[in-house]
């Protein structure tokens, strides 16, 4: 297993679609596999799953890239980077997104840190993807969990030292991107570093129009060391710098000046040879966000503002798997983390003093958790999957001037906020025959409110053209989750379609608040978050794999579809039409060429309340061809595409102002392995 | 469970528990005060000393009295203290004078040593053409006579404004003095002002009538608070109500004072 060493390509490739025909012995597997949507983020040689040719993306590809082709998921678009991830049109706080398991708070007030844009793939080893409650082991949500699992270092590898380096262009924004990976493999200890430098100018859309402020430039540095304790146990540490500067949002009044994230870890695992436990894992972590955003570069700006953001958090988790007692698997987890979060604002107003407010409060959180799963082998052909959670939360807004602040809105922030956040689900899984499973599912989640939803003080949200105000007495959202699989596998042909439905209970909202004027200048009006009794979130999705002479083609399909509204029948915001990806892959030896198309229907269904239009349907189509090839003992890779290839002006409904995307982009990248 | 959510408490409680212990401290009441003048009461053997938060300004001051028996030095805490301000003016060689509003202490009883009173400058000193005095009577527990003294006061001119001298559409004149707060913060500030109009040159009755709509805003954006409450009459013309900054910057609060179906608008700026 040299794999993490070859993570210079991206390959998705998803588990799940290419899951094995059935047989009794892999029963485990394949009912993990039904509930993991997990893509795993290869080197360069390519994944041996035939429904990976179709997440692989195009060699370049951002962690936001290889999202945004998987069915269940949608990217909020302000900008060329920091996509927000929306799973089933969950996002935000809805949505929780974690590093390994650590949890990671944005020290942006406009959500222009997602998570994922502290991440890139080459030092990731795979994506995690659950839905709903699903993935309650790493925190209470209601709409699903992101883990972006980092690449380790391997112990006792062939290779003493190995390694890759590659080199990309994408032509649309003159982008370059620069990758190096080095692994280190002994028999004691391994030690894997490596790092990306990516920077793109202003990009070209479909009109051949440059978009203004859309450039950016980032550096991510990943070293991960491992240590061989004992034969049965196992120290890991890891250390993540991420830093991005001069981060253009063309959607958004402002840019970014810097973004950087620090990430340190060290793990513990221990896999006993006897006794009750199969494995234990002990984790302790820490990281910090730095973020600032940035105005000196717009022409025009009526007040010039600083406005950064600061984000700490600490945690620490142990959780362990019993050994089977029966019919029964038993998982244990036990969690903690404090999360401290601030950001402000100074106004440089001309002629006159700086003004100075809080946006964010310095807001604490404290949550810890207990988390216990049991899986049930019932009989030959039936599972259940059982989850049960509990978290206690604080929430404490400590500085006397965000108290104040509040003060003003008639909010008395001086004592602790507490909360007890319930999750429960259970599954089912049914194996009909060897070719066809059922798998269904239900569950009951809540969630925090976020420091935002909770204590935001006007902040500008370009959307609606709204100032935001937090209301610190916001009850928990709550979600009732359903869903059904259908899955069907046979040698060449694989195939699922899921049906999912999910209630929610004091669905958070923002609501205008006639009685409050702006702060903004240009505002149309002040919004506050409130609880609306309730939501509910329809959808269904498929995948479908189709591989057929000999082997040589392979087609692939992803549709999504998903339908939202709110208590009085009116639409969500932020709801992504039906869209289709397909693609048609034709592979030969080293070679492979494949075609894609993506289409999505308009959208109509919008919430014109929260500054939605509808936006118009579009298809593009993208090439791509890969060669593989030895250059004495080292191998190369050569990769090169054209995506969007009519050179298309489009854009996605979840794309803020309608922002084209970029037009024809060619793209060509060279990596080489040693 | 149980010991997680301890945990938990314990160290929530820890990023909580930092409340200020208040201690009590006896110091002198005139510490943090500065001493405006001092003169004798010619007729009732007493050394009369002016302190006040500050140098004096332009505006409404809270004045403070210290009386001393002038042959033993002794602090007096019983006392009549009457004060009134005047300001003697000279121009083009006429001579003349007029008063201010201003407020008697409401005890004959000392504060804490002290006799406070207030006053409110509605115009600086002016070197030589106008000059500030203050005439405090002193009539003591005990004394039939009272006695006057009479101190020159340097008053400043106040930045921003904190007086306004308006004269209203029907011809009245008013004196609108901004009281509170001094040290403005962001969140909810008490709001005071006190308004009185000049109906001759030496009185100044407080007026009580008016009813006043305030509304905040920062005229570098324009924007307001919300949730103000505005200033109703409490007593001798003074008028409390709630005002609400958002941020630190310049603020300036408008008003409309309203009174018979009259108007009258005015504002005061606040820098902090």
């Amino acid at each position: 297993m040299k794999t993490s060493i070859k993570t210079l390509l991206i390959l998705g490739s998803l588990f799940f679609t290419g899951f094995p025909v059935l047989s009794q012995a892999i029963h485990d597997t394949v009912s993990r596999h039904l509930v993991l949507k997990e893509i795993q983020i290869q080197g360069y040689t390519q994944s041996k799953h035939p429904g990976s040719a179709f997440y692989q993306s195009s060699s370049l590809s951002s962690t936001e890239d290889i999202l945004s082709r998987i069915e269940g998921l949608s990217l909020i678009r302000r900008g060329p980077i920091g996509m927000e991830p929306s799973l089933r049109s969950f996002s935000a706080g809805q949505v929780n997104v974690v590093i390994d398991g650590m949890k990671f708070f944005g020290a942006c007030t406009d959500k222009m840190d997602p998570v994922t844009i502290y991440t890139e793939p080459v030092n990731l080893k795979s994506i995690d993807i659950k839905y709903s409650g699903d993935g309650m082991a790493m925190g209470s949500s209601v709409g699903g969990t992101l883990n972006l699992k980092l690449a380790e270092a391997m112990i006792n590898s062939d290779q003493k030292l190995s390694g890759t380096i590659a080199s990309g262009y994408y032509s649309a924004a003159s982008a370059i991107q620069n990758i190096l990976a080095l692994d280190y493999s002994s028999t004691k200890w391994a030690l894997r570093v490596s790092g990306v430098y990516r920077k793109a100018e202003n990009y070209r859309n479909g009109l051949n129009q440059k978009v203004d402020f859309s450039r950016y430039e980032k550096a991510n540095a990943n070293i991960s060391g491992k240590y061989q304790i004992s034969k049965t146990s196992t120290l890991k540490a890891d250390i993540l710098i991420d830093d991005g500067w001069n981060i253009g949002y063309p959607a958004l009044p402002m840019d970014v000046a810097y973004a950087k994230a620090r990430v340190a870890a060290v793990s513990f695992k221990n896999n006993p040879e006897s006794g009750l436990l199969n494995e234990v894992e002990a984790k302790v972590y820490a990281n910090s966000i730095r973020h600032a955003m940035d105005d000196t570069k717009r022409p025009s700006v009526p007040v010039h503002m600083d406005m950064p953001g600061w984000s700490d958090t600490q945690g620490a988790f142990i959780q362990t798997q019993l050994k089977s007692m029966g019919k029964h698997t038993f998982n244990l987890k036990m969690d903690a983390y404090h999360n401290r979060v601030k950001a402000d604002m100074t106004m440089y107003p001309v002629n006159s003093a700086p003004m100075y407010m809080l946006t964010w409060p310095v807001n604490h959180q404290t949550v810890s958790g207990l988390y216990a799963q049991d899986q049930i082998s019932l009989n030959e052909k039936s599972r259940i999957d059982l989850k049960v959670r509990i978290d206690a939360a604080f929430s404490k807004v400590s500085d006397k001037m965000g108290q104040d602040q509040f003060a003003v809105l008639g909010y008395d922030l001086s004592k602790v906020k507490k909360g007890i956040l319930k999750n429960i689900s259970a599954g089912y899984t049914y194996y009909l025959n060897n070719d066809l499973s059922i798998y269904a599912s239900t569950g009951f989640s809540e969630r925090n409110p976020t420091t935002s939803e909770r204590f935001g003080f006007y902040l500008f949200n370009r959307m609606d053209n709204h100032d935001y105000l937090g209301n610190p007495d916001l009850k928990n959202e709550q979600a009732l989750n359903a869903e059904l699989n259908l899955i069907y596998s046979v040698h060449n042909l694989s195939f699922k379609i899921s049906g999912f439905t999910s209630y929610l209970q004091h669905y958070i909202l923002g609501k205008t608040q006639s009685d409050l004027s702006v702060m903004t200048i240009g505002a149309s009006g002040v919004r506050a978050y409130v609880n609306i009794p309730s939501a509910r979130i329809n959808g269904a999705e498929s995948n479908i794999n189709y591989q057929f002479a000999n082997h040589h083609l392979s087609f692939n399909n992803t549709l999504k579809l998903l339908y939202g509204k709110d208590n009085n029948n009116n639409p969500l915001p932020l709801i992504a039409p039906f869209k289709s990806v397909s693609s048609l892959r034709f592979t030969h030896r080293n070679l492979f060429i494949q075609a894609e198309n993506e289409l999505s229907s308009k959208q109509n269904r919008v919430s014109l309340d929260f500054g939605e239009r509808t936006s118009p349907g579009f298809s593009i189509f993208n090439l791509r061809g890969n060669y593989t090839f030895k250059l004495k003992t080292n191998k190369l890779d050569w990769s090169v595409g054209a995506e969007n290839i009519f050179n298309k002006a489009y854009y996605e409904h979840l794309d803020w102002g309608k922002l084209l995307r970029p037009g024809r982009n060619i793209y060509t990248m060279l990596s080489m392995k040693f | 469970m149980k010991r997680i959510l301890l945990i938990a408490a314990i160290a929530t409680t820890l990023f909580t528990a930092c409340e200020k212990d208040t201690s009590v401290e006896i110091t002198d009441p005139k510490a943090s005060l500065t001493k405006i003048s001092e003169a004798y009461a010619i007729g009732s053997a007493t050394k009369v000393e002016l302190w006040s938060k500050s140098e004096l300004s332009t505006g409404y001051q809270n004045l403070f009295i210290a009386l001393y028996d002038s042959v033993s030095g002794k602090p007096l805490s019983r006392s009549t203290v009457q004060i009134m301000p005047v300001m003697e003016m000279e121009m083009n060689g006429m001579k003349y004078s007029h008063s201010a509003p201003f407020e008697n202490p409401v005890s004959l009883d000392a504060d804490n040593s002290l006799f406070q009173c207030a006053s409110v400058f509605t115009m600086p000193s002016t070197g030589e053409s106008g000059k500030w005095k203050m005439t405090v009577m002193v009539k003591n527990e005990g004394q039939t006579k009272s006695g006057k003294a009479e101190m020159p006061v340097q008053v400043k001119q106040s930045q921003p404004e904190r007086v306004r001298n308006i004269t209203t559409a029907n011809g009245s004149k008013l004196i609108i003095a901004y009281v509170a707060p001094s040290g403005p913060k962001v969140g909810v500030n008490d709001f005071e002002l006190a308004i009185f109009s000049k109906q001759d040159m030496m009185t100044f009755p407080a007026e009580q009538n008016f009813s006043i709509n305030m509304t905040p805003e920062m005229p570098s954006m324009g924007h307001g608070s919300p949730n103000n409450v505005n200033p109703v009459h409490t007593k001798n013309g003074h008028y409390k109500g709630k005002v609400n900054f958002t941020m630190t910057g310049d603020w300036r609060i408008n008003l409309e004072l309203s009174k018979n179906g009259e108007t009258t608008k005015t504002f005061f700026d606040l820098l902090f």
